[in-house]
């Protein structure tokens, strides 16, 4: 039988359609597969690592963490040790220490880590002072001078890292607390805080009666309360990282917006048994005085004068049950380098261990020493210095004050001089001597009370 | 006796007529079923590249983004020095997505907007990010990018890497 083939077409040529379209549909489906093949790599992307990117993104609070902890224990074990020794000595060893340490370890997975003390600025190396009453057992909330129901533990300050215990049983165990009313007429402790607005915060820490649980009960200046409590013998509070017995305490919120100068001030000291410490950013003249532009003004408002050891002793009497200020670093600034293959991080870091707010911006006065070299003759020679947390230039006003006149005198940063004010001979007149420091926009003031007695003894000198 | 098989007589001019109409039958139904099949594959490939572009170069602008993110962090969370801080990310983007090159836009914002368009299909894609830093505003082609903190600039900078 003939092949059936169309007329003028050889064998040949059969088909060529089909094939030709058998062709371009297999190239079609080529550039498909290779079209989804992108669309894979697409999320394969889209879901990998981003290279190690992150890893620096975590290694600051790494740093900050690490470093933060250094402070804080340099703090503890070594209160009553002086300015420098802290620092230099202490801070910087360990954290050279801890560095080396983690640069090994950071090493085997690729990556070149150093955290270092950075160099000088204004904001580096912060000198603060660390109150603390840390009786082994605990002790009752009360000054070093006697057994007052209220006092004054610090005035003007930004402070930091605030916590404690509370025994229990050695505490006022009452129904129900009412901090509308004036704390005094309470019979519970109540630690209150007023920033620079007037705004007021009172947390009350007592037992309560039917559950037997420590409890904080806070009101907020707008009068609203909130409460928590907590189980256990000795339960601790810790208001700066908001925790009372290690669970969120959701009253002491207040706290981390707490970013502006406060004075903290206790009532009822008697009606709690515990320890407490927190560092604030005044200074004290040395590690063995407790005077200093920190407990001057306290002092002042508590005793009317400061002399040694009216509120606060130095460390050496640590554990005792009195309260005590030491030498302490109120914040430092690091040196962070953090390398690997996909980034490069060298930057500097502010560490401030459970600092709420924002970074101070008051300025300091870091040196207050007022001498009075002759009796009766109104003059007393004032040494000053100051630091300012943002390195602006601070201008100092000097307010000399006696009972018959006054004097006013403007100066800047730092300096020592002898001011006279009302030379009437009466070496019995007290002079009140304030400093004011401010920037342009915040300032802060320090008051000192002397004797125009011709010698720097006594109380008041 | 034998039939002898062969053409039909008579009608001469008719054979083999239904041969011939079968064949063009034949002819244009596979023609029209096979361009049929190539219009709907090429359309359905053309449709999956453009998707699968845009799904890529959103991949992409994101990762930028939080790259820019992620340097923004660092930078706030660093104390302002004369010198630093120091950062500097690098991001080992795709040169091409889905075989064509593109280009990546940053505009500063706020927020910062990353527009990424490919020069062989004009697909585009925006992503924008809210960061603290200034973020420069520039042009580049898509490919590794490296992102880094300019002092003097208060700014960072997103460069080819």
């Amino acid at each position: 039988m003939a092949p059936v083939t169309a007329p003028g077409l050889g064998g040949r040529d059969r088909a060529q359609l089909i094939v030709i379209g058998a062709f371009a549909l297999a190239v079609s489906l080529v550039a498909l597969a290779l079209v989804l093949n992108t669309a894979i790599y697409t999320h394969n992307l889209a879901s990998r690592g981003n290279g190690g990117a992150t890893e620096s993104a975590q290694f600051l609070p790494q740093a900050e963490r690490g470093a933060g902890s250094i402070v804080e224990n340099v703090n503890a074990e070594h209160a009553g040790e002086p300015y420098t020794d802290l620092t230099t000595t202490h801070y910087e060893t360990q954290l050279g220490n801890w560095s080396d340490a983690m640069a090994r370890g950071a090493a085997t997975n690729s990556q070149l880590v150093s955290v270092a003390p950075a160099s000088s600025s204004p904001t580096a190396d912060v000198e603060g002072v660390r109150i603390a009453d840390d009786a082994d057992g605990g002790s009752p909330f009360q000054p070093a001078f006697g057994t007052p129901s209220d006092w004054l533990v610090a005035t003007d300050v930004r402070l930091r890292n605030y916590a404690g215990t509370v025994n229990r049983t050695d505490t006022a165990t009452v129904s129900s607390v009412d901090l509308a009313l004036d704390p005094l007429n309470l019979n519970a402790f109540v630690a209150e805080f007023v920033d620079a607005d007037g705004d007021t915060w009172q947390v009350a820490l007592y037992v309560h009666d039917t559950d037997n649980r420590v409890t904080a009960k806070v009101e907020r200046p707008n009068g609203n309360t909130l409460t928590c409590s907590a189980p256990g013998e000795t339960v601790r509070f810790d208001l700066t990282s908001g925790l009372l017995g290690n669970e969120p305490c959701q009253a002491f919120s207040f706290v981390e917006r707490m970013d502006g100068l406060v004075d903290v001030h206790y009532y009822n000291g008697d009606q709690v048994e515990g320890q407490y410490s927190l560092v604030v950013d005044r200074t004290v003249a040395s590690e063995s005085t407790e005077n200093g532009s920190m407990t001057h003004p306290v002092d002042v408002a508590n005793v009317g004068t400061q002399c040694d050891g009216p509120t606060y002793e130095t460390a050496s009497s640590a554990g005792t049950g009195t309260p005590y200020v030491s030498p302490a670093i109120y914040a430092v600034d690091v040196q962070v380098s953090h390398r690997n293959p996909a980034a490069t991080y060298e930057g500097r870091l502010r560490v401030a261990p459970h600092e709420p707010g924002d970074r101070p911006q008051t300025p300091a006065l870091t040196e207050l020493v007022v001498t009075d070299a002759t009796g009766g003759d109104g003059t007393f020679e004032v040494e000053w210095d100051t630091r300012d947390p943002n390195g602006d230039t601070v201008d100092i006003t000097i307010d000399v004050s006696e009972p018959d006149t006054s004097g006013t005198f403007d100066r800047s940063g730092s300096g020592s001089e002898a001011f006279t004010v009302g030379d009437d001979g009466d070496t019995s007149e007290e002079y009140d001597i304030t400093l004011t420091a401010t920037d342009g926009s915040n300032s802060r003031s320090v008051t000192v009370t002397h004797l125009d007695d011709g010698d720097d003894s006594g109380c008041p000198p | 006796m034998r039939r002898r098989v062969g053409p039909l007589r008579g009608s001469g001019a008719e054979r083999g007529v239904s041969t011939m109409v079968s064949y063009v039958l034949v002819i244009v139904i596979s023609s029209l079923l096979v361009t049929g099949l190539l219009l709907s594959v090429s359309t359905f490939v053309t449709d999956q590249r453009e998707s699968t572009t845009r799904e890529g170069i959103e991949v992409v602008g994101q990762q930028l983004a939080d790259h820019l993110a992620l340097a923004d962090k660092l930078v706030r969370a660093s104390e302002p020095t004369a010198s630093g801080p120091e950062v500097s990310l690098t991001r080992r983007l795709p040169p091409t997505l889905a075989g064509t090159r593109y280009t990546i836009s940053v505009s500063s914002g706020p927020p910062v907007v990353i527009t990424l368009q490919t020069r062989a299909n004009d697909v585009t894609a925006e992503v924008s990010v809210w960061t603290t830093t200034d973020v420069a505003s520039g042009s580049l082609t898509g490919g590794p990018v490296h992102i880094r903190y300019d002092v003097s600039a208060d700014a960072l900078v997103v460069e080819s890497g």
